[in-house]
């Protein structure tokens, strides 16, 4: 449950030993490298470098998506799950030996990639040039053509239906005096008609101007042969290309067994673009090179244990400077660490924050179980999640994910049971329904839908722990600092006011004892006074504390008002869950024959409960998530800072041996 | 005519009650649901990976639409309409029921709309900044608070009528 101390590391070594060093940083992952600007220090500039990186690793990922496309070869979810292959060492020295040789092979596949993309293009073309040409395919002569010996041919299309006939009439009206004419049509249909006039060379010039006048054209692409030869050279070329195709496509597919080497080369060059990015923060002369950097005091320590055993370096540990922008890491028990991710969502913690982790872990499972509150939802998170972290090596934020809902699936059946919600009252209705047997009582504590106003009580007064367990942290961290009447102002003032006014708001809903009821008026006059009083500590002139002390009274009653009834929530989503499984449960049994009964009831109890699952599953998780972000964190947390970014091994597919011992 | 309706009446504004809670809240969430559906498919078009992210903001508008019918369901076995042994309802009894309904009908409708809205417009969260994208998220479970505290209230008003 803790930041971990953060301090500022400074290793002067040989340039010689530099890229050895910085290797070892890379691999131990724990330091966040910084650029000094130190006078008298020279930068490199890596930005070349690591743009060729850049560039390798797009040929190398394009190779590897063309080599899943083609060979067909599915991630299964398995692999998925089972996360990075693991590695030795000596293997990945002997692999990046090879990387050079993969490179080509990328490549290779890329070219065969772009020639399969033009060829497929090529074909489109082919196509549309084939569907123009089919409508000719009758013409024997070349469209182009224009003279046949002392005959004018005119190859083209008019806008208009024609058959033979109608073309000469219409010719014959224009040019009555060329009379050496004749027309074939090829084919026509009601908007357009194909055909070839041939006419003698002594009216062609008539002929022509009235062919023009009839709105006749000439082929946009004629061809010099005749349409058939292009038709057949255009559908053997198609062949030829999807046969070079299917060709390529082979070819790519017998490589498929170099991806594995491929998914190493992606890991090899994005871990040597880190370091090379990395690089440009060192400072260095021409002898000396200094690396700067942020890393947990305890990881430090280690590095430095490590790198002093193989080199001559000097390794300095040093405390950061208050002002300065310390990156933090958050480090908890196993219980609480899955929240880490929930509050690296909202923010990482400043210098002055306390690591809220702990607190949010435990009021998330708390209010997750609340809203979900059905045991046997519950038990399926929980078998089902303990399956896949048992069978699979699951890595990382995942990992962490799945085990934050499987103790979120453990506070769920234990809601669930205290509600007596067991995939709704499924119990009951079987008893029901198929024995004739009394309903039994299922709940532990209380069934909800009897005891309303009860239950709601009982949710405000989680808000209400929730809440005062916020202060309660502001008044610690004010004390840490030394702030003892800060740390009191910020408590103890509000938990009278609220404790005061609690059996007056209780006593809307519920009996509240006389006592209580009696002594609450004064709690509560004590309370108001004390946050006048201490309210407006900050304000220099009286006037200022008075008016500021009236203002944090008018706060703390409306803010808290509004913050309690948000626990509402806990009761509504809790009661969606248990009363819509129990709809689910009854649908079920809405057939008088026994053995359509079990069938129905099977099938409405599978469909039914996984969907109410999982709408409640999304339901509880924004909503206990809500709970802490908008309720919890603003008593007490100021966010703004910053999560350690080390200079890492960042791999998608292959891991080291090494990367498992440390965690 | 009167004693049909003094006899029967009762009984169906309590149907009418049960109807329009389920009605409005599933026609906002519908409304709702299509609505961010229709910004999260841009969005998948463009990159399928965010599938995840964009289904629970769709999802998000949809609780209303639950919350009615929960709230029908409620009104229905108070009223031992769904059980069977349905007591006769008098008109002002009626009446009541009808009233209690009214929060989570219309706070429902709207709420999912304008939850679907700013579900909508969190898609451009997920789009631009997909590791914040809770934030787009608590954004839009805001407006839900206004639909859960109605649906309190219809729940309360339904079980305080003797």
């Amino acid at each position: 449950m803790a930041k971990l101390k953060m301090s500022r590391i400074e290793i002067l070594s040989s340039i010689s030993d530099g890229q050895s060093i910085v290797n070892i940083i890379q691999r131990a992952g724990v330091v966040e490298l910084m650029k000094t600007e130190t006078e008298g220090l020279s930068y490199l500039d890596t930005s070349v470098t690591t743009s060729q990186f850049d560039k390798y690793l797009a040929v190398a990922q394009d190779a590897n998506k063309a080599l899943a496309k083609y060979s067909n070869t599915k991630q299964s979810v398995t692999a998925m799950l089972n996360g990075r292959t693991e590695l030795t060492v000596a293997e990945f020295l002997k692999r990046t030996a090879e990387a050079d040789l993969v490179l080509t092979v990328c490549f290779e596949i890329n070219k065969k990639i772009k020639k399969i993309e033009d060829n497929a293009a090529e074909t489109i073309r082919c196509h549309t040039s084939y569907d123009q040409i089919k409508p000719w395919l009758q013409c024997d002569i070349p469209t182009s053509c224009t003279r046949i010996g002392k005959q004018f041919v005119f190859v083209g299309v008019f806008p208009k239906e024609y058959d033979r006939e109608g073309i000469l009439v219409e010719l014959a009206k224009i040019a009555p005096r060329a009379a050496a004419v004749d027309a074939e049509v090829i084919n026509s249909d009601k908007s357009i008609t194909r055909a070839v006039i041939i006419s003698h060379s002594c009216c062609a010039a008539e002929v022509e101007s009235a062919l023009r006048s009839l709105g006749f054209t000439r082929p946009s692409d004629p061809t010099k042969h005749p349409p058939e030869i292009r038709a057949k050279r255009l559908l053997d070329r198609i062949v030829q290309l999807e046969q070079e195709n299917a060709e390529y496509t082979e070819e790519i597919k017998a490589l498929a067994q170099r991806r594995e080497e491929i998914k190493f080369l992606l890991d090899y060059l994005n871990i040597r673009k880190e370091k090379y990015k990395a690089i440009e923060k060192l400072g260095m002369t021409s002898n000396v090179i200094v690396i700067t950097g942020y890393a947990a005091y305890k990881d430090a320590l280690r590095l430095k244990k490590q790198i002093e055993r193989e080199y001559p370096v000097e390794f300095s540990i040093i405390e950061p400077d208050r002002d300065e922008d310390v990156p933090v890491k958050l480090e908890n028990k196993r219980f609480f660490s899955p929240a880490e991710n929930l509050v690296g969502m909202y923010s990482a913690p400043t210098g002055g924050d306390l690591d809220p982790t702990a607190f949010t872990a435990l009021f998330y499972y708390f209010f997750f179980g609340a809203m979900l509150s059905d045991a046997g939802y519950g038990l399926i998170m929980v078998i089902a999640i303990s399956i896949i972290l048992k069978k699979f090596k699951i890595e990382h934020k995942l990992r962490e994910s799945l085990k934050m809902f499987f103790w979120c699936g453990v506070s769920t059946v234990i809601w669930g049971a205290l509600y007596g919600s067991w995939f709704g009252d499924i119990i009951n209705v079987v008893r029901e329904s198929f024995f004739g047997l009394p309903p039994v009582r299922l709940y532990l504590w209380v069934d909800p839908l009897n005891d309303l106003l009860g239950v709601m009580v009982c949710c405000f007064g989680f808000g209400l722990v929730h809440l005062f367990a916020g202060y309660a942290i502001k008044g610690y961290m004010l004390l840490k600092s030394k702030d003892i009447f800060g740390a009191f102002a910020e408590t103890i003032p509000v938990y009278v006011l609220v404790l005061g006014a609690a059996p007056i708001f209780c006593g809307l809903f519920i009996e509240v004892p006389e006592f209580f009821k009696n002594i609450s008026p004064y709690a509560i006059a004590v309370g108001a006074i004390l946050v006048i009083a201490t309210g407006g500590r900050e304000s220099k002139t009286i006037v200022g504390k008075i008016g500021s002390g009236l203002y944090a009274l008018y706060n703390v009653l409306a803010g808290f008002l509004g913050d309690i009834l948000s626990y509402s929530r806990l009761l509504a989503l809790g009661l969606s869950t248990g009363v819509i499984a129990s709809v689910i449960n009854m649908m079920g049994v809405m057939v008088d024959n026994v053995v359509a009964r079990i069938i129905l009831l099977s099938v409405v109890f599978v469909l039914g409960h996984g969907a109410n699952l999982l709408i409640n599953l999304i339901g509880a998780y924004v909503h206990a998530l809500r709970l802490q972000f908008v309720e919890f964190f603003p008593k007490f947390y100021e966010g703004g800072g910053r999560f350690l970014k080390p200079l890492e091994i960042k791999t998608q597919f292959f891991k080291f041996k090494e990367e498992v011992l440390n965690g | 005519m009167v004693d049909l309706l003094m006899e029967w009446g009762g009984t169906l504004i309590v149907f009418f009650a049960a109807a329009i809670a389920v009605v409005f809240p599933g026609f906002g969430s519908a409304r709702g649901v299509g609505l961010v559906g229709q910004a999260a498919a841009g969005l998948i078009s463009e990159d399928p990976s965010k599938f995840s992210k964009v289904l629970i903001l769709q999802a998000l508008p949809g609780t209303q639409g639950l919350y009615g019918f929960l709230t029908t369901i409620l009104l229905l076995n108070k009223t031992g309409i769904l059980s069977g042994d349905m007591a006769p309802i008098d008109l002002s009894m009626g009446l009541k029921y009808l009233f209690a309904v009214l929060p989570i009908t219309v706070v429902g409708y709207f709420s999912a709309v304008i939850q679907a809205k700013t579900s909508a417009a969190g898609v451009a969260i997920v789009t631009k900044q997909p590791e914040d994208s809770t934030k787009a998220i608590i954004f839009a479970a805001m407006v839900e608070t206004y639909a859960v505290i109605s649906l309190l209230s219809s729940l309360l008003m339904i079980f305080s009528i003797e």
